[in-house]
């Protein structure tokens, strides 16, 4: 049994995963500032009743002192989450991911040796474009697309060395880093805080970088993130997904149990630690095969709409390759779409959606969706 | 032209202020502090929660020069984090609805930490050793998505040197010599470092002022051009200053590495031409005098 401190324990993945630790007989403590965009002005909805908890802002240097007392391992899952809002208030999310981590970390390695573990959640974000092969080039890493592509409504790929398609591959954690958005910059920084400072003190860290999380208790409230969510949401008000592009994107939505299951393995493994770790399927899917799927699975005859307009800093494809995680970790994904998303929608048809036009509309006030 | 300056407390942003103000331009401090040096200041705490909603109230700059930063050297982490990540971004977000046609970001060099070849161009692989290192390179990043809005130049800037300047280590040669006290240069003086005088750096932001790159987002690297051992910067000194301080190579080993960076992109993009090792030191012993 080990004292452990979860923050962002009351949210989607957090809460999953403080389940998962007492269910395992250890004793949790969670801090959360239940953010109003995430939890609705509600309490902690989903906080297992046997986790003692803390309120408050991971940013809070004598809350968070105090939240780690006793403490042996932990886990930071507190972040603000949403890519297209992280571009116009860059300020609030730069302030809880980058300066939260670091109020974090000054306060575990205060108190070394004390922590014996941190996992931290990252994000695959931080990849920019994922791995593309060409035909005459092998293997590359593209960055983003040029603005005259996306303006000629040209969403694949180009080699950028001689400029033929390329097709998406799997996407290692050996690929460099081109973070494009300051969401995922932030989640970059989380995560080679962790890592470094881990390895300064001989704190062993494990950074999980998480692809698509889909599963219950995702916040429709919040109509900042998740595409399924965002799409649930929309459907449950009888209106069409907005899908950006063509909707032949691909992303690999991972369940959260199996989210879970990288954490636990997190904590009972030391082959993973001071590693930068995918957590997804291996399997990509397109998002308007996403959006049929939910259709289909809320007995809802809706059509996504295809916009055609791109959103800034958007990836065509990403989609991990998970050897890493099976190696280091022994991890492998259990929950196939086919059978997680009934399991979503169920949660979904409990819920009352914010109706997303808001978060597309402020999108488009700042010029970022074109 | 209307310039905002961040950072105008620090060595670079004073010597900017000073400079930009004796070209006729109306600069701006944003500052905790007066900054005598500029013409007016804006009391602000950069690294504060409401600092966007008070840049935004400003009348729009048409140029700003962002050189707030937590400099090298020891600190806590989150000194770093806030005055080199948190008050980029704070920046960015109060001029998104009023963004000024161009941002030069002073940077620096240690971004690349340790490269495995030198000399190091901007294609290098940057991310650095934390805190110092890494927390600029993130603001790079965070500037980086502010491309859409106005033109970005960001400039990676080697040690400098001038009057006013504590830490470098050619202040701290400077320092000795002026005392004609004995120099001992370790790893017997061959150690190759970069290092500017800060004159090149001023010529620099006026060149970029004046003829930007046409790129929305650029990065250079500026710096003295060439391969230069600790040996040859302490003799150009010396003989600057007209010193009479011994100069002794010693067997002693260093932490640091040797450094110089690739410039040619600088050179042809913002016709930036370091002055001579020479031509530096005498400038930098006429400062002294």
């Amino acid at each position: 049994m080990k004292n452990i401190l979860v923050t962002g324990g009351a949210g989607f993945i957090g809460s999953h995963i403080v389940d998962a630790l007492i269910d395992r007989g250890h004793r949790v403590r969670v801090l959360d500032a239940l953010v109003e965009q995430v939890h609705g002005g509600a309490g902690p909805q989903h906080l297992n009743p046997k986790a003692e908890f803390l309120q408050g802002d991971v940013c809070d240097a004598d809350l968070v002192n105090r939240a780690l007392e006793g403490i042996e391992v932990v886990y930071h899952k507190a972040a603000e989450v949403g890519v297209g809002q992280s571009m116009y208030e860059i300020g609030r999310y730069v302030r809880a991911n980058d300066f939260g981590t670091a109020v974090l970390l000054e306060a575990i390695v205060k108190r070394r040796p004390q922590i014996k573990k941190l996992v931290v959640a990252s994000s695959m974000s931080i990849y920019g474009e994922g791995a593309y092969a060409c035909d005459s080039c092998g293997p590359v890493q593209p960055k983003l697309r040029p603005l005259s592509q996306l303006l000629d409504r040209d969403w694949e790929i180009n080699c950028p060395q001689c400029g033929a398609k390329a097709k998406p591959v799997p996407t290692n954690e050996d690929k460099p880093l081109f973070p494009s958005s300051v969401y995922a910059i932030s989640k970059q920084d989380q995560e080679q805080f962790c890592l470094v400072v881990g390895r300064a003190y001989d704190i062993p860290v494990v950074a999980l970088r998480y692809f698509n999380v889909y599963g219950p208790r995702q916040a429709l409230s919040n109509p900042y993130t998740g595409v399924c969510a965002i799409f649930s949401g929309r459907l449950l008000n009888d209106e069409a997904p907005m899908i950006f592009e063509d909707g032949e994107q691909t992303r690999d939505f991972v369940h959260v149990s199996d989210i879970v299951q990288a954490n636990m393995l997190a904590l009972e493994t030391d082959k993973a630690d001071y590693e930068a770790v995918n957590i997804g399927t291996g399997s990509p899917i397109s998002v308007s095969d996403i959006s049929l799927m939910l259709a289909q699975g809320l007995h809802k005859d809706i059509k996504p709409q295809i916009t055609a307009k791109y959103r800034e800093g958007d990836i065509r494809h990403c989609v991990a390759d998970i050897s890493r995680a099976r190696k280091l970790l022994g991890y492998e994904p259990k929950v196939k779409l086919a059978d997680g998303i009934p399991e979503l929608l169920d949660w979904v048809r409990q819920q009352q959606a914010e109706n997303t036009t808001k978060a597309t509309a402020e999108l488009e006030q700042h010029q970022l969706v074109r | 032209m209307n310039i905002w300056i961040t950072g105008c407390s620090g060595f670079v942003g004073t010597r900017l202020a000073q400079h930009l103000v004796a070209n006729q331009h109306d600069v701006t401090a944003l500052s905790p502090q007066d900054c005598a040096a500029a013409s007016q200041t804006v009391t602000i705490d950069l690294t504060a929660q409401d600092s966007p909603r008070v840049i935004e109230k400003l009348a729009a700059p048409e140029v700003v020069v962002h050189a707030y930063s937590k400099e090298s050297g020891p600190g806590e982490l989150l000194d770093f984090v806030d005055a080199n990540v948190h008050a980029t971004s704070n920046l960015i977000e109060g001029l998104t609805q009023q963004p000024p046609r161009l941002i030069i970001y002073t940077s620096t060099l240690s971004v690349y930490g340790r490269p495995s070849v030198i000399p190091v161009d901007e294609a290098g692989p940057a991310g650095g050793t934390l805190p110092y290192g890494a927390t600029k390179r993130w603001a790079e990043q965070l500037l980086e998505t502010f491309q859409r809005y106005t033109r970005i130049i960001v400039l990676r800037l080697p040690s400098l040197y001038g009057a006013d300047q504590q830490e470098s280590f050619v202040d701290n040669l400077a320092r000795i010599a002026q005392r004609d006290e004995p120099i001992e240069l370790l790893a017997r003086g061959e150690l190759v470092r970069d290092a500017l005088h800060i004159s090149d750096v001023l010529r620099a932001v006026d060149n970029c002022i004046s003829q930007p790159p046409a790129d929305s987002f650029t990065i250079l690297n500026l710096g003295c051009g060439k391969r230069t051992t600790t040996m040859e910067y302490a003799r150009a000194l010396v003989d600057a200053l007209g010193s009479k301080s011994d100069i002794t190579p010693v067997d002693r080993l260093t932490s640091d590495f040797d450094f110089y960076a690739d410039i040619s992109a600088a050179r042809q993009q913002i016709a930036f031409a370091p002055m001579s090792l020479a031509e530096s030191m005498k400038v930098y012993a006429d400062e002294l005098r």
